[in-house]
C-alpha cells in the first residue's frame, strides 16, 4: 500500500536509482529520465482520445436519443473496438496530396497542430507533485502556445491552395484571434487573484477560497466560452464547420486524422485546464492519504464533468456566423472580462488580509453579482442601439441599390 | 561541451537558418513560416538564459501577434507567391544603405563591448513578481510602461476611429 500511495513519483525514484544502478553517469540518467518522462506524459494525450471517443459518441448518441455504438461484426462488444477500427482506417487510407497545394506546408500543418496541442500537456498538474515542469510562467507558457495551433490553421488552410480552405482557415483564424482576448483577461483575473503564474500555486490557491468557478463564476463562463472555438466546438464552431465549408481549414486533407486527434487533445486538454483553474484541480477528500487518488479519479471525474458540459453544449446548440461570434466575443465578453478584472481587483484590495475562505468567496460572489447587474443591461442597452443603427443604415441602403438594376 | 551549450548550438542554427530561409525565399508565404520558425529559436535562447517569461512573451507576442497579422496580409495578397517577380523594389538602395549602417553599428558594439565570462548567479524564484513590482514602480520603469500604454491606447483609438460604422 505504501508502494502504491506516490505511484507515480515512487515509479520515477524506482527508474532513476536502476539507471544509477547501471552505472551510468548522472547526465545520461537526467537526461533518459526526461525524455522518458517527456514520453510517457506525451502518451497521455495521445492515447486517452481512445476512449473519450467512445464516451463522445455514447454521449452524441443520447441526446439524439439513438443507442449509439453497439454490439456489432467489427465494433465488438459496445462498440468499444470501434474507435481502434476507426484509427486503423484512418491510417491506412490513401494519402492524396492536391496537385496544386503546397506540399512543405500543406504535409508540416497537421504535425505543429498535435505538437502544440501534445505541449500544453508539460505544465498541467496530474496529481500532488506529478507536473512535465513546473514553469513559473504555467499558464502563460499555455496561451502562448495558442499562437501556435493559429499558425497551423492559417498553414493548413493556405496550403491547401484551395479557395474553401482559405476561406474557411480565415474565418476560423478570426474567431481564434477574437476569443484569445477574453481567454487571456479571463485567465488574468485568476493570476491577479493567486499572484502567481504556476498551475500548482493557482491549485494551491484555491484553498484560501472555494473553488474558483462559485469564488468568480464570471471569470469562469468568460473562460468557458473562450476555450470553444479552440477544439471547434459550438456555438463557437467557424474553425471547422462541416456544414457550411464542408470540413473546414482541412477540407483538402484526405488523411484528416491528425487534425481530428488535435481537436480532441484540445478539448481534453481545455477541459482539464478548466478543471485546474476553477475546480480545483486534483484536489479532494482523501488526496492528503492517498495522492493517487488526486490523479485517477478526482482530476478526471472533473475533466470528465467539464468535457460533458462542453459536449452537451456542442450538441444542442446551433452553430454561430462567424460575424456573430466577432460580434459576441469583442462586443459582450471582451468588455465584461475588463469590467471583471477592475471589479475582481476592488474587491481583493478592500477584504482584509486575514479574511478567512468564506469571507473572501462571498465578497468575489457578491461583486460578481454586483456586475452582472450592472454591466449586463448596458452591454444589452448598448447593442440594442447598434441593431437599431444597423437596421437604419440598411432600409437607407436598399431604395438605392434598387435603383442601380 | 555541456548539454546547455549543445542546446544553445541548435537554437542559434534554428534561428540564423530559419532567418535566411526568410530573406531568400521567392515565396513570401514560405518566407512569414520560416519568421515564425526563427522567432520560435529565439524563444528557446531567452529560456536557455533563464528568463522564461521573456520567451512566452516572444512567441505570444512575435507569434500570436505579428506574424499572423503578416500571414493574414500575404494570403490575402494576390501575385505574391509569383516566383517571376522582381525580388526587389525601387526602394533597394535606400533599404541597402540602412542596412549596411544598422549593420556596422551592430558590429562595432559586439566588438567594443565588454563580455562578462564569470557565471551569472542564480535566478530569484519570484523573477516574475519583481518585474511585475518594477514596471509600476515610480523608482522603476514607471514611466516608460504608462508611456507605452498611452501610445497603444491611441493606436487603439486610431483602429477603432477608422473602422467604425459610419
Amino acid at each position: 500500500m505504501e508502494f502504491l500511495k506516490d505511484l507515480i513519483i515512487n515509479i520515477g525514484q524506482w527508474f532513476v536509482a536502476l539507471l544509477a544502478d547501471a552505472g551510468l553517469p548522472d547526465i545520461w540518467v537526467q537526461v533518459i529520465t526526461l525524455g522518458v518522462g517527456a514520453f510517457t506524459l506525451a502518451l497521455v494525450p495521445l492515447a486517452t482520445p481512445f476512449l473519450l471517443i467512445l464516451y463522445e459518441r455514447k454521449v452524441v448518441a443520447r441526446i439524439a436519443d439513438r443507442l449509439g455504438l453497439n454490439n456489432s461484426a467489427y465494433g465488438g462488444p459496445y462498440g468499444l473496438l470501434q474507435v481502434p477500427d476507426d484509427a486503423i482506417k484512418m491510417f491506412t487510407k490513401e494519402d492524396s496530396v492536391p496537385a496544386t497545394a503546397d506540399r512543405w506546408v500543406f504535409n508540416s500543418a497537421p504535425v505543429v497542430c498535435v505538437t502544440v496541442a501534445v505541449l500544453i500537456w508539460g505544465v498541467i498538474p496530474l496529481g500532488p507533485g506529478v507536473i512535465g515542469s513546473d514553469l513559473s510562467i504555467g499558464i502563460f507558457y499555455i496561451l502562448s502556445l495558442g499562437a501556435g495551433s493559429v499558425v497551423a490553421v492559417l498553414m493548413a488552410g493556405w496550403g491547401s491552395n484551395n479557395e474553401y480552405s482559405l476561406a474557411a482557415a480565415l474565418c476560423g483564424v478570426a474567431t481564434l484571434i477574437s476569443r484569445e482576448i477574453p481567454l487571456v483577461l479571463s485567465v488574468m483575473a485568476v493570476v491577479m487573484v493567486v499572484g502567481s503564474f504556476s498551475m500548482p500555486d493557482i491549485i494551491a490557491a484555491q484553498d484560501q477560497y472555494a473553488w474558483f468557478l462559485f469564488a468568480m463564476p464570471w471569470t469562469a463562463l468568460i473562460f468557458l466560452a473562450s476555450i470553444l472555438s479552440e477544439p471547434g466546438r459550438r456555438p463557437f464552431e467557424t474553425v471547422k464547420a462541416d456544414s457550411e465549408v464542408v470540413a473546414g481549414y482541412f477540407t483538402a486533407y484526405s488523411k484528416f486524422g491528425m487534425f481530428y486527434l488535435a481537436e480532441f487533445m484540445n478539448q481534453l486538454a481545455m477541459s482539464i485546464l478548466f478543471a485546474t483553474l476553477f475546480l480545483g484541480g486534483w484536489r479532494g477528500p482523501f488526496v492528503e492519504q492517498i495522492p493517487i487518488l488526486g490523479t485517477v479519479l478526482w482530476l478526471a471525474i472533473k475533466t470528465l464533468f467539464v468535457m460533458s458540459v462542453i459536449q452537451l453544449l456542442h450538441y444542442s446548440l446551433p452553430r454561430l456566423r462567424t460575424d456573430q461570434i466577432l460580434a459576441v466575443t469583442w462586443k459582450f465578453l471582451t468588455p465584461l472580462a475588463l469590467v471583471n478584472i477592475c471589479v475582481l481587483a476592488l474587491a481583493g484590495k478592500t477584504l482584509p488580509p486575514n479574511a478567512g475562505p468564506w469571507t473572501r468567496t462571498l465578497a468575489f460572489l457578491a461583486a460578481n453579482i454586483g456586475m452582472t447587474l450592472v454591466v449586463l443591461p448596458i452591454l444589452a442597452a448598448r447593442d440594442r442601439a447598434a441593431r437599431r443603427r444597423q437596421e437604419q443604415i440598411r432600409r437607407a441602403a436598399q431604395p438605392s441599390s434598387r435603383k442601380h438594376k | 561541451m555541456t548539454l546547455q551549450q549543445i542546446l544553445f548550438l541548435i537554437f542559434s542554427a534554428i534561428t540564423l537558418i530559419a532567418a535566411l530561409m526568410v530573406v531568400t525565399r521567392r515565396n513570401l508565404c514560405h518566407a512569414a513560416l520560416f519568421m515564425v520558425l526563427s522567432f520560435f529559436g529565439v524563444a528557446g535562447l531567452y529560456v536557455l538564459l533563464e528568463a522564461p517569461f521573456l520567451a512566452g512573451v516572444q512567441v505570444f507576442i512575435y507569434v500570436g501577434g505579428i506574424s499572423t497579422l503578416i500571414i493574414f496580409a500575404i494570403v490575402l495578397t494576390r501575385d505574391v507567391v509569383d516566383p517571376t517577380l522582381p525580388p526587389h523594389n525601387r526602394q533597394w538602395i535606400a533599404g541597402a544603405l540602412v542596412m549596411a549602417l544598422l549593420c556596422s553599428v551592430l558590429i562595432w558594439t559586439v566588438l567594443g563591448y565588454q563580455w562578462t565570462t564569470t557565471t551569472p548567479g542564480q535566478v530569484p524564484a519570484d523573477s516574475i513578481a519583481r518585474l511585475g513590482t518594477i514596471l509600476v514602480d515610480p523608482e522603476g520603469f514607471l514611466l516608460p510602461f504608462e508611456v507605452t500604454s498611452v501610445l497603444l491606447f491611441a493606436v487603439l483609438i486610431g483602429a477603432i476611429t477608422i473602422a467604425r460604422e459610419r
